[in-house]
C-alpha cells in the first residue's frame, strides 16, 4: 500500500471511531426515545459513511456487513420496522464487530477473518420480522438489495436513472447470492472480489479523476436549472467520505492520469450519463435531501463485484455531495474548507474544530513554558529600567505570554463528557445483561480536563462505573423489598474544587458490607484476623483497594466492588489524583476521585532541605505545622528509630526530609524550630520535616531521564523562576522510602510483628498512659488502641440503657472506666477523652479523663492482680500504674453490644 | 564549536565517503572522540541541582533552554580521579537513542577527521573501566583517540 492510501486509511479510522463512539450513545438514546427521526438519521448517516467509505478503500467484508446494519436501519427510518430493544442490541453489537474489524485495520492493515454471518443473520431477520413481501426473498442478501432496491424506487425521485442502475445491481447481487449460505465460498468470494477489487480500484481511481471534472460541471447545470444553492448548505453530508475523495482525487489519480488517459476516457463514458441526471434532479425536492443520497447507493456498494459503473456511481454520488455542501463552484480539492463548509448544514463541532497531533501540543506547551521563563527573567531586567517604551513593551510581552499560556493550556483540555459518553451504553449492556434497571446521571459533563489526564482516567472510570452497576446496584426485586425505586441509579458529578477536579460516582445500590469484606481479606491473605480487629468499618471498607483483594469471579458475591479496585487506585495516584470511598451498607457507595487539572502544570509548595529546592505536588498537601523548640520536647515522641508528633490526639510519623534523601549535615536530633508538612500518601499521613518552607508556586511539570526514572523519591522535575532546576518530590516514594505506608497490609504487618514482639516481653512495649478519676493511672498497650478521639460531653446520648455517641455514622457505646472500677471522686468535664477499641466486629469506646503520654517500656508486670478488668501493675515512669485488660472489658459488655444491635438492627462502628 | 559548524562539515566528510569526523575533548588527560553527528551541542558549565539518592555518577541536572538533562560525571563514569574543584567541567550535549544527556568533560578538543585506516580495537593495556567504555582507537599522529561508546556510557541505572 501507498503512504498516500495509508493516510487515506487512517483517517478514515479516525473518523470511523468517532462516530462510532457518538453512535454507542445514540442508539440508547434512540431506545429512550424511538419515534427520533433525527437521532435514526444521524446513525443511518454514520453508518453509510463507514460503509461507503469502506467500499472505496476495498475492506469489502466490513462494507457487506455494514450495509445489513444499514439496511435495518433503514427499514427503521422508513417506519417498516420499530424500534425495540432486541434491536438495539443487535445494533450495538454491529456497532462492537465494526468497532473491532476497524481496530484489526489499524493493527494489522487487513480486516479481521472474524465471522459476522450469525450477526448478519440476527440483523437480516430482525429486519425482515416486520416486513411481509421480504419473506418471499429467498437470501437474505438479496432481500437486502431489493429492499435497498425498493426504497430507491419509493423515494428517490431519480427513479429512471436508477432504475437501470439497480437492475444491474440486482444481477450482480443474485450473482453473490448465490455464494452467501456457506461461509467457505463467502470467503473464496472475497478472495475473488479482491482480486477484482485491485484492478476496480485503479479503474474507480482513474474514474475519480474524471468525475472530478464531472460533478463541477453537473453542479453548475444543476446551479442554473434549480438555481437553490441556499437550499444545499443544509444537506448534511458525509464530512469523512468527501475528504477522502478529496485526497484520493487531488493525490492518488494523478501521476497514473497520463498513462491511462485513454482507459480513463472509456471508463468514463458510462459514468456520465449516469451521474449528471440525478444531481440535477435531487437539487428540486430540497427538503427531503437529507434522506435520500445515501440511497443510490445502497445496491452499489453491497456488491463489490459491480463494476466501473457502480464504482463510478458511488463515486459519482459522493461528488455531489462535496460540491453541494461547500459553496458550489469549489472542487473538493481542499477538504478544510468543505469541512468549514459542512458546518454551516448544521452538523456539529466536529465539522469546525481540527485535529492537532498531540506530540505537537506538547513542544508547543513546552515552548511556552521556556517563554514564561524568558519573560520572568526579562521583567526581571526591566524593573530596574527608567526606558518607559523597553518597559511598556514589557509589559505588553508579559501580557501575551500570560494569554498565550493560557490558550496553549486550553487546546489540551477536554471535557468529560469525552469518556461519559461511553457509560450510558455499558451500563445499558450490563444492565440487560443482569436484568436491572439502571438510570445513569450525569452533572457537570463540560468539566474539562488535561488530555493526558482524560486518557489516565479511561480505564479507571469504565471499571468503577462497571462495579457500581455490576455489584453496586440491585436487582429490581431485591430493590422493591428494600423499600427502594426499582430502577439504580448511578449518578456521576464532575467539577472543580480548588484546581482539583473532582469527580463523584454515586451508586443507591447495596454499599460495601464491611464484615464480608474483612472476611474475604482475611480469607485471600491481604490482612489477618488479628489486624482486622483492628479495623473500623470505613477502613475494611477501603480494603477493597488492596492489592491482591480481589481476583474477578470470587468477588462478585461481595456486596460491593473489587474487581481490580486496587489497579484503579494506582492508575488514578499514578497521575497525582486521589481515590477515596463512602459506604453505607444497604444504601448505596459513593467514590470520590480527585485529579489535578492538568499533569503539565501543578500548583506546588516549595521547601529547602540543604539548601536544594523542593517541590511539593498541593495534591498530596494536607497542612503545615511549625513546632517552636520549646515545645518540640512535649510534642514530638520517639519510638524506637521513628519519631512520632502529637496532632490532635493522634500520632503523625515524621520523616526527616534530609535524612531520607541522605543529604548530608543531617542532624539526628531535632533541635530548634521544626517545620512540617504534613502530606498524605494512600491512606497514610505523615509529616515530613524540611529546613524551610516557601511559597507554593505554579510548576511546570518536566520527567527525568531515564537514568533517574528508577528513584522513587522524586515524580520529576522542574525549573524555577531564576532558571535553575528543582526536584518534584514524589509524597508516595518517600513514605515507601522511609516505610511510613507502604501499603495498608505492609504497615498493619509491622504492627501485628511489634505486638508479637510485645508479648515475648522481652522487647520494649509502648504504652498508653491515661488518667481516669482525678488520680488514677492506667496503661493501655498502645497495639490495641484504635484511635483517640474527643467527644463533647453534650455529644454524649443515651440509648439501651449506657451511654453512646454518633460516631462515623454509627453508634459507639462508651464505657466511663470511672464507672466500672467505681472510682471517686467523679470528674465532670465538658471535653470527654475517649480511647477506641476495636475488636472484630465493633468498637467500643472507653471514656478516660485525660490523655497522659505515650511511653515505651521494658515492663516487669505484677500479675497478681488486684480486680477484673485489670492485667496487672508495672511501674511505670517511676510511679505504680495499672495495666487495663481491655478484652477482660470488652467480653464483659459483648452481651450487651449483641442485643443493642439486634435492637437497634444500626450498624455499630 | 557549535553544532551547527560541526555538521556542516560533516555533510562534507561524508561526502568524500572514507573519512569520520569526531568531536574530541579531554578527561583526566585523556583524548575522547564522539561521532559528530550525536553532539546537539557543546556548553559551558552551567549550575547543576544535585539529585540526592542518585548514582554518584550523576552530578546533576542542568536547565537547558527549558529542557531538563542528566549531567554525566564522565571521569566518574570512567573510574578516574575527581577533577580539582576549580576546574570546571564543559558540558557536551549528547542525543542518543531519543534521549539527551549531557557528559562532563575536562576540556574540548577539536573536531578532527579520521580515517578507517586508522582505527584499532581497543588496547588490553587500558584501564578496565575505561575499556569497557570504549569501542577502538585511533592512532594520531601524536596522540591516541579513544572512541567513546555513548550508548554505554550513559547507560546508568538507578537502583534504590
Amino acid at each position: 500500500m501507498s503512504d498516500e492510501f495509508q493516510e487515506i486509511v487512517q483517517e478514515f479510522l479516525v473518523e470511523s471511531f468517532e462516530s462510532l463512539d457518538s453512535l454507542d450513545q445514540d442508539f440508547v438514546e434512540l431506545e429512550e426515545n424511538p419515534q427520533d427521526i433525527d437521532t435514526i438519521n444521524k446513525i443511518f448517516r454514520a453508518a453509510h459513511t463507514i460503509k461507503g467509505t469502506c467500499g472505496f478503500l476495498g475492506f469489502s467484508k466490513l462494507e457487506s456487513f455494514t450495509h445489513v446494519a444499514e439496511t435495518l436501519l433503514d427499514s427503521l427510518r422508513s417506519g417498516r420496522v420499530s424500534y425495540d430493544s432486541d434491536i438495539a442490541t443487535a445494533l450495538l453489537k454491529s456497532v462492537d464487530a465494526i468497532r473491532h474489524t476497524l481496530t484489526c485495520i489499524e493493527e494489522t492493515g487487513n480486516e479481521s477473518s472474524e465471522d459476522f454471518s450469525e450477526l448478519i443473520n440476527t440483523l437480516v431477520a430482525l429486519n425482515k420480522g416486520e416486513k411481509p413481501e421480504a419473506s418471499e426473498e429467498p437470501t437474505p442478501v438479496e432481500e437486502q438489495a431489493s429492499a435497498s432496491v425498493e426504497n430507491v424506487e419509493e423515494e428517490t425521485a431519480a427513479e429512471e436513472v436508477l432504475s437501470s442502475d439497480t437492475e444491474e445491481n440486482a444481477e450482480v447481487v443474485e450473482q453473490e447470492v448465490a455464494l452467501t449460505p456457506s461461509d467457505d465460498k463467502f470467503d473464496q468470494m472475497l478472495e475473488e472480489l479482491d482480486k477484482n477489487l485491485d484492478q476496480h480500484r485503479s479503474a474507480s481511481e482513474e474514474e475519480s479523476s474524471v468525475t472530478e471534472v464531472a460533478p463541477e460541471e453537473s453542479l453548475s447545470v444543476s446551479d442554473a436549472e434549480a438555481s437553490e444553492p441556499a437550499g444545499d448548505t443544509e444537506f448534511d453530508p458525509d464530512v469523512a467520505n468527501m475528504d477522502l475523495l478529496a485526497e484520493l482525487m487531488s493525490d492518488e489519480p494523478l501521476p497514473e492520469e497520463k498513462a491511462k488517459l485513454e482507459e480513463e476516457q472509456k471508463a468514463a463514458e458510462p459514468a456520465k450519463p449516469v451521474e449528471p441526471a440525478p444531481v440535477q434532479k435531487e437539487e428540486t425536492p430540497v427538503t427531503e435531501k437529507v434522506a435520500q443520497p445515501e440511497k443510490q447507493e445502497e445496491p452499489v456498494a453491497v456488491v463489490e463485484d459491480v463494476v466501473e459503473e457502480t464504482q463510478s456511481l458511488s463515486v459519482a454520488d459522493k461528488e455531489e455531495q462535496a460540491p453541494l455542501t461547500s459553496k458550489a463552484p469549489v472542487p473538493s480539492s481542499s477538504p478544510s474548507f468543505e469541512r468549514e463548509g459542512g458546518a454551516g448544514g448544521g452538523s456539529k463541532l466536529a465539522d469546525t474544530s481540527l485535529r492537532v497531533n498531540v506530540t505537537l501540543l506538547d513542544s508547543l506547551m513546552n515552548l511556552v513554558g521556556e517563554l514564561v521563563l524568558a519573560r520572568n527573567q526579562i521583567l526581571q531586567f526591566t524593573k530596574s529600567s527608567t526606558d518607559t517604551a523597553l518597559v511598556n513593551t514589557c509589559q505588553r510581552l508579559n501580557l501575551i505570554t500570560s494569554e498565550l499560556q493560557e490558550g496553549v493550556m486550553k487546546t489540551r483540555m477536554q471535557p468529560i463528557a469525552n469518556v461519559w459518553n461511553k457509560f450510558p451504553r455499558i451500563i445499558r449492556d450490563i444492565a440487560r445483561g443482569c436484568g436491572k434497571d439502571i438510570k445513569i446521571e450525569m452533572e457537570g459533563k463540560d468539566t474539562d480536563l488535561d488530555k493526558t489526564i482524560l486518557e489516565a482516567i479511561k480505564d479507571p472510570l469504565t471499571h468503577i462505573v462497571r462495579n457500581s452497576a455490576d455489584h453496586g446496584i440491585e436487582s429490581p426485586e431485591v430493590r422493591e423489598q428494600a423499600g427502594k425505586p426499582r430502577a439504580g441509579t448511578l449518578h456521576l458529578s464532575a467539577y472543580h474544587e480548588g484546581g482539583h477536579v473532582i469527580i463523584e460516582i454515586r451508586d443507591d445500590g447495596a454499599g460495601i458490607d464491611a464484615e464480608r469484606v474483612r472476611d474475604k481479606a482475611i480469607e485471600k491473605g491481604v490482612i489477618t484476623a488479628e489486624q482486622a480487629k483492628k479495623m473500623g468499618e470505613s477502613d475494611l471498607q477501603k480494603l477493597i483497594f488492596a492489592p491482591g483483594f480481589s481476583t474477578a469471579e470470587k468477588v462478585t458475591n461481595v456486596s460491593g466492588r473489587g474487581v481490580g479496585m486496587d489497579v484503579v487506585r494506582s492508575n488514578i495516584e499514578r497521575i497525582g489524583g486521589t481515590v477515596d470511598l463512602q459506604s453505607q451498607k444497604g444504601s448505596g457507595t459513593t467514590l470520590f476521585i480527585k485529579i489535578p487539572l492538568t499533569l503539565a502544570i501543578v500548583p506546588a509548595l516549595i521547601v529547602t532541605c540543604n539548601d536544594d529546592r523542593f517541590a511539593i505536588p498541593q495534591v498530596s498537601l494536607l497542612e503545615l505545622l511549625r513546632v517552636e523548640k520549646d515545645d518540640v520536647a512535649t510534642n514530638v515522641e520517639t519510638i524506637g528509630n521513628s519519631k512520632f508528633y502529637r496532632l490532635r490526639g493522634n500520632l503523625l510519623p515524621l520523616v526527616q526530609l534530609s535524612e531520607q534523601l541522605k543529604l548530608e549535615s543531617t542532624e539526628k536530633e531535632l533541635t530548634g524550630d521544626i517545620n512540617i508538612v504534613v502530606v498524605r500518601a494512600e491512606n497514610t499521613d505523615f509529616g515530613l520535616i524540611v529546613d524551610r518552607v516557601h511559597d507554593t508556586e505554579e510548576i511546570v511539570v518536566k520527567p527525568l531521564g531515564r537514568q533517574l526514572k528508577e528513584l522513587e523519591t522524586f515524580s520529576g522535575a522542574t525549573i524555577m523562576g531564576d532558571g535553575r532546576v528543582a526536584l518534584i518530590l514524589d509524597v508516595l516514594g518517600i513514605a515507601r522510602g522511609a516505610n511510613v505506608a507502604a501499603d495498608v497490609s505492609q504497615e498493619l504487618e509491622r504492627m501485628s510483628e511489634a505486638a508479637a514482639l510485645e508479648i515475648e516481653g522481652s522487647e520494649k512495649q509502648s504504652l498508653l498512659l491515661v488518667q481516669v478519676g482525678s488520680d488514677y493511672r492506667f496503661a493501655i498497650p498502645l497495639n490495641d488502641v484504635n484511635r483517640l478521639e474527643e467527644f463533647e460531653a453534650a455529644q454524649i446520648e443515651r440509648a439501651s440503657g449506657r451511654d453512646v455517641v454518633q460516631y462515623r455514622g454509627g453508634i459507639l457505646p462508651l464505657i466511663n472506666l470511672q464507672e466500672f472500677f467505681n472510682l471517686e471522686p467523679r470528674v465532670e468535664n465538658a471535653v470527654k477523652h475517649v480511647v477506641v477499641f476495636s475488636n472484630e466486629h465493633r468498637s467500643i469506646g472507653v471514656v478516660v479523663e485525660q490523655i497522659l503520654d505515650i511511653v515505651e517500656e521494658r515492663l516487669t508486670v505484677d500479675y497478681s492482680k488486684g480486680c477484673s478488668g485489670i492485667q496487672g501493675s508495672a511501674i511505670i515512669q517511676k510511679s505504680i500504674t495499672d495495666l487495663l485488660d481491655v478484652q477482660e472489658i470488652l467480653k464483659k459488655r459483648e452481651p450487651n453490644f449483641l442485643q443493642e444491635e439486634e435492637m437497634s438492627s444500626m450498624e455499630i462502628v | 564549536m557549535s553544532g551547527l559548524i560541526e555538521r556542516e562539515l560533516d555533510s562534507d566528510g561524508k561526502s568524500k565517503g572514507l573519512q569520520e569526523q569526531y568531536a574530541t575533548f579531554y578527561v583526566d588527560g585523556l583524548l575522547f572522540g564522539i561521532d559528530v553527528m550525536q553532539v546537539q551541542e557543546i556548553i559551558r558549565y552551567q549550575t547543576l541541582t544535585p539529585v540526592p539518592l542518585a548514582p554518584p555518577v550523576i552530578e546533576g541536572l542542568i536547565n537547558l533552554r527549558g529542557q531538563i538533562i542528566t549531567a554525566i560525571d564522565l571521569r566518574r563514569r570512567l573510574g578516574l580521579k575527581p577533577a580539582d574543584e576549580e576546574l570546571l567541567p564543559m558540558n557536551v550535549v549528547i542525543r542518543s537513542e531519543a534521549e539527551v544527556v549531557s557528559v562532563l568533560v575536562d576540556q574540548i578538543g577539536d573536531v578532527l577527521e579520521v580515517e578507517a585506516a586508522q582505527f584499532e580495537s581497543t588496547p588490553e593495556s587500558l584501564d578496565r573501566d575505561v575499556r569497557s567504555l570504549v569501542k577502538g582507537v585511533y592512532k594520531l599522529e601524536d596522540d591516541l583517540m579513544l572512541v567513546l561508546d555513548i550508548a554505554a556510557a550513559v547507560n546508568v541505572k538507578t537502583l534504590q
